[in-house]
């Protein structure tokens, strides 16, 4: 009988890792159009890369036939967790390779710590209650920027990328907030923990969740709005995991943008006379299956022609930052963002737009090293830079 | 919302896939709910198979019920057919291709049993999507 | 189970050396000798008994692999060429440890097509579902035959195992279809077999279109599971792809009915494919794990493919099959046709998992472990095959799952029990290797020749087959590859 450390909080997915699949390789490819959607192992190729590999890899750390060594880090770290093999996979387990290789994470870093320099993302949280190590900001200067109350309806959780490197989808953000009138405010934040989450570095994330709950208890919100499609990820799905108690509703910006256009509340003016390719990040889509409602927005917005990528929605290719892979791996997640661009270049757009400040930043570095010469941009950038007429 | 067994026979699989479609649709739920009849499916070259419409369940049992409130007695190809549009269900009773028991002058009962098994027939047969990956998704 | 003697690799050079050897011809990025990467390679979806390799390698061209079997050859290393390890027989496990040649990841490119002589050049780690895509896109009235598998098996192991595919009962087994092949030979030497042979150092691509009529060397290639030299290039038949399609089917009453209609449905010529599945398979298909047969169910499903380049044609084919039936049925055979498409929407869409091919089959992705004695069988021999291995299912408490095809027009069939199992269940995989082994029994005995052989299979087909077929085996072998270096341990070599 096999035994697995009790305490291991991915132990369900560990186990689940033995009698389930049976390595028919479907995860390697979208099953549309059979192209090409899992990152990790069209670049490092051997089995062990592949999901299928990965779960084999568990049940050889557990059966006792692999041994613990760094030699392990790479096929373990080595992954953006875009969950495009969830939706390849037609076994009964496909729903759950993701939490089994964040298991195998977690069980990794217990054994030999995690792949290179993520470790920095929680030494830096504990200096600073954010992986950029920036010094941590409890928003109050914004708050007063914005004239924000203590107290209000909603909270805008900002997140640490957009906080500390987004700054301009931040800024776009609150100012549509405040365009269209929603009563919110701003808390100290610490990290979501997405990225400790991923990386299987996951002793703090309980603690900051539960701190993040009661922030936003003391503003009063029942309803928690974020930009970031990481943090609402985490929000809307982890929090349950974790078996944290809170009491409020999680939207992400889009959700709330789409319904006021829906109620007819507001209304894009100005024209925006570009062609735009949306990339659905993994956290929005994949994992939280929002495809449709970015989509709906950009074809509101007058004068913008939506063209779609030729891999899209449940098989877009993965921007290559998630996973802990744009710390641990930073050249090859840019690598994974250029094939992206490439794709994006094929379509016509002189703008990719996605709904995430971590698929903009990685992005964002591709289009700079390889001089693509395209326009990343976030929606509510976008939007940011229209006239919206707020009807009573 | 209704309810459907989870059955293990090929006749109560099919029926469970043809109500399952419609599981949302208030005019199904309207027809199904309380309707509390039990139907007998007698497909040539099978087996009897008893449908029991019991407050918002649906329930499937093999074999032919002795209270049974409506029997209907037809082919898989005739019942193909009327799904399909190529045979009307009047005109296949007419010619004796299928045989309807227990509905007498109750057209309440008729016009329920219409919708909850022929016009679920043919919504399942129209339904364009062949995109069986999207349904293996949704039903792990 | 057989005892492999395990082979000290290392005698005659050290592994670093090899190491060193093989990053020099490939690249360090295309080699590796790391456990984590080795292991998902050692074993497979079967319960044969896992090997580790000692390395990995990833090849992108011909000359990286003549100086790689020129020194394995020297060194006596074992190379086993895999593609994407979905055989269901063991073939790709290094019995003797040695080095993966993993043809997947790189040398997979569609070389040429070949509109006229309807052909298609591969190289081996061409799949199914990357043939289909490109024919879909670039030539889309030509059409492949394909397998009951997931779109990542590849083409060209099916051809070289004699693979049967959904327009079998046309065109037979699919090591028919191969024009010919490029292989490096134990020496390095590169040879090209078929009508390719032409041409003294490359061949011209427009010139694979056919095996014969020269003296067939093709055959010490096809079926030997990798034993005689590596094939590096293949160029398989493709067909015409007809307007007319339609797919019946058929639920047969009656356990062995189903063999009869088999064998003549398929002596009409009229359709592309025989396919049968226990009635069970169904229910698997959709998710039930432990299906039942209830009475009053039939027995067996049957899928039966017809298609036409013209409206006449096509009706006058339906026409043919329509008939048979009716015949069977006035014969006292309880069956019931139906156009599938039809019958899948009212079934469960699920059930298109054997339509759309290739496809991940359903039925057996519920499982981590996948066995199965696929074989070859006389045709006339199906209802006693069918009855006993069926009682032997019963015996063991496991679902039945028979798989059957007639294979050109009734000359063969073939005659497959799967048994998908939980792999790390307790006692699950002895009990299931018990099952098998009976069935194993059952079938030789009636003339089955299986055609993916675990090397206990062979041993026991070994102890059935003249003397005189042993010997020229051996002596080919032996020919081929004096030190055994070609994937060691197939058929107790």
């Amino acid at each position: 009988m096999l035994e697995i450390d009790n305490s291991l909080m991915g132990k369900e997915f560990l186990e689940m890792a033995f009698d389930n699949c049976i390595k028919c390789s479907t995860c390697k490819y979208g099953y549309k159009n059979f192209e090409k959607i899992c990152p990790s192992g069209e670049k490092f190729i051997f089995e062990s890369y592949w999901p299928s590999g990965r779960i084999r890899t568990i049940r050889g750390l557990l059966l006792g036939d692999l041994e613990w060594n760094d030699e392990l880090k790479d096929p373990i770290f080595a992954c953006t967790t875009c969950g495009a093999c969830i939706d390849a996979c037609q076994a009964p387990h496909a729903n759950y390779i993701v939490d089994m290789i964040e298991a195998l994470r977690e069980l990794a870093v217990k054994h030999i710590g995690p792949a290179e320099s993520q470790e920095l993302l929680v030494s830096r949280c504990e200096e600073t209650c954010n992986p950029y190590n920036e010094p941590n900001s409890n928003n109050e200067d914004l708050k007063k920027k914005y004239d924000l109350p203590d107290k209000a309806e909603w909270v805008y959780y900002i997140g640490c990328t957009s906080n500390y490197r987004q700054q301009n989808l931040r800024d776009s953000t609150l100012r549509f907030l405040k365009k269209v009138g929603i009563n919110f405010t701003l808390m100290d934040e610490h990290c979501c923990t997405s990225p400790m989450i991923r990386t299987g570095q996951i002793d703090i994330s309980k603690d900051y969740m539960n701190y993040n709950i009661q922030q936003i208890k003391n503003t009063g919100a029942k309803k928690v709005i974020t930009s970031c499609a990481g943090c609402y990820r985490t929000f809307k799905k982890d929090f349950d995991k974790f078996g944290v108690d809170y009491d409020f509703e999680v939207y992400h910006t889009i959700e709330l943008a789409k319904k006021l256009l829906d109620e007819g509340k507001i209304k894009f003016k100005s024209e925006y006379n570009k062609t735009v390719t949306y990339h659905d990040p993994c956290h929005l889509g994949r994992h939280m299956g929002i495809y449709e409602i970015p989509r709906e927005i950009y074809k509101k917005i007058p004068g913008l022609n939506l063209v779609e990528m030729k891999r899209n929605r449940n098989f877009a290719w993965c921007c290559g930052a998630g996973g802990g892979v744009k710390i641990g791996y930073p050249e090859w997640a840019v690598e994974v963002s250029k094939e992206r661009l490439e794709e994006a270049k094929e379509t016509g757009a002189t703008v990719i737009s996605s709904t995430c400040p971590f698929c903009r930043t990685n992005l964002s570095d591709a289009n700079d090293k390889y001089n693509f010469d395209m326009e990343v941009l976030d929606l509510m950038e976008i939007i940011d830079q229209l006239e919206i007429e707020f009807v009573n | 919302m209704i309810s459907i067994q989870d059955p293990e026979d090929l006749l109560s699989i099919a029926l469970r896939n043809i109500f399952s479609s419609r599981i949302e649709e208030k005019e199904f739920y309207t027809n199904v709910h309380n309707w509390n009849k039990k139907v007998v499916l007698d497909i040539k070259s099978f087996y009897p198979l008893t449908v029991i419409f019991e407050g918002d369940e649906i329930k499937f049992e093999r074999g032919e019920v002795k209270d049974a409130d409506i029997i209907l007695r037809l082919s898989l190809q005739t019942l193909l057919d009327i799904a399909n549009g190529r045979e009307d269900p009047l005109s296949a009773a007419g010619k004796g291709i299928i045989k309807l028991e227990g509905l007498g002058n109750d057209s309440e009962k008729l016009v329920k049993f219409y919708n909850i098994f022929l016009v679920s027939m043919q919504k399942a047969a129209n339904n364009p999507n062949i995109n069986y990956y999207e349904l293996n998704k949704k039903t792990k | 189970m057989t005892v492999i003697k395990e082979r000290n690799i290392f005698e005659k050079i050290k592994r670093e050396d090899v190491y060193k050897k093989l990053v020099d011809i490939f690249g360090s990025q295309n080699v590796s000798d790391k456990d984590v990467d080795l292991y998902p390679y050692s074993y497979d979806m079967t319960e044969c008994k896992p090997h580790m390799p000692d390395f990995i390698v990833i090849p992108e061209n011909n000359d990286q692999l003549v100086i790689l079997v020129k020194f394995c050859n020297s060194n006596l290393i074992p190379i086993v060429p895999y593609i994407s390890g979905n055989n269901v027989g063991g073939l790709t496990i290094p019995e003797k440890g040695g080095i993966i040649v993993d043809f997947g990841k790189k040398m997979n490119r569609i070389l040429h097509v070949n509109e006229n002589m309807m052909y298609a050049l591969l190289e081996p780690g061409v799949t199914f579902g990357q043939l289909k895509k490109h024919l879909d896109e670039n030539y889309p009235n030509l059409r492949y035959s394909y397998p009951f598998a997931p779109p990542y098996a590849g083409v060209v192991g099916n051809a070289l195992l004699s693979g049967m595919n959904n327009m079998s009962s046309k065109l037979g087994s699919m090591g028919d279809s191969i024009n010919g092949l490029e292989v490096i030979t134990s020496d390095g030497e590169i040879a090209r077999i078929g009508s390719c042979f032409y041409g003294k150092d490359n061949a011209d691509p427009d010139s694979w279109w056919c095996r014969y009529p020269m003296p067939d060397l093709m055959g010490i290639f096809v079926n030997w599971q990798g034993m005689t030299g590596l094939i590096t290039k293949c160029a398989v038949q493709l067909w015409p792809n007809p307007p007319y399609k339609k797919t019946y089917f058929a639920g047969v009453f009656g356990l062995t009915n189903v063999a009869t209609v088999m064998r003549e449905v398929g002596r009409t010529e009229v359709v592309d494919d025989v396919s049968a599945i226990s009635i069970e398979v169904t229910k698997l298909t959709i998710g039930i794990t432990k299906p039942k047969k209830f009475p009053g169910e039939p027995d067996f499903a049957l899928l039966l493919p017809i298609s036409a380049k013209s409206e006449k044609l096509f009706n006058a084919k339906n026409e043919i099959l329509l008939d048979t039936i009716e015949n069977l049925k006035n014969e006292g055979i309880n069956m019931v046709l139906l156009d599938v498409d039809e019958f899948v929407k009212i079934f469960d869409l699920r059930f298109r998992c054997y339509l759309d091919l290739p496809a991940a089959i359903l039925s057996l992705v519920e499982y981590s472990g996948l066995t199965w004695f696929g074989s070859y069988a006389p045709t006339h021999k199906l209802e006693d095959l069918i009855q006993k291995v069926d009682n032997l299912f019963y015996k063991h408490d496991i679902t039945p799952f028979i798989y059957m095809k007639i294979m050109k027009h009734s000359h063969y069939g073939i005659f497959r029990p799967i048994i998908p199992y939980n792999k790390f269940k307790e006692g699950e995989e002895e009990k299931v290797h018990k099952l098998l082994e009976e069935i194993v029994d059952v079938c030789l005995d009636a003339g089955c020749i299986p055609y993916k052989t675990p090397i206990w299979m062979t041993e026991k087909m070994r102890k059935k087959i003249n003397e005189g077929w042993l010997t020229l085996f051996d002596k080919i072998k032996n020919c081929l590859d004096p030190n055994n270096i070609f994937n060691p341990g197939r058929w107790n070599t």
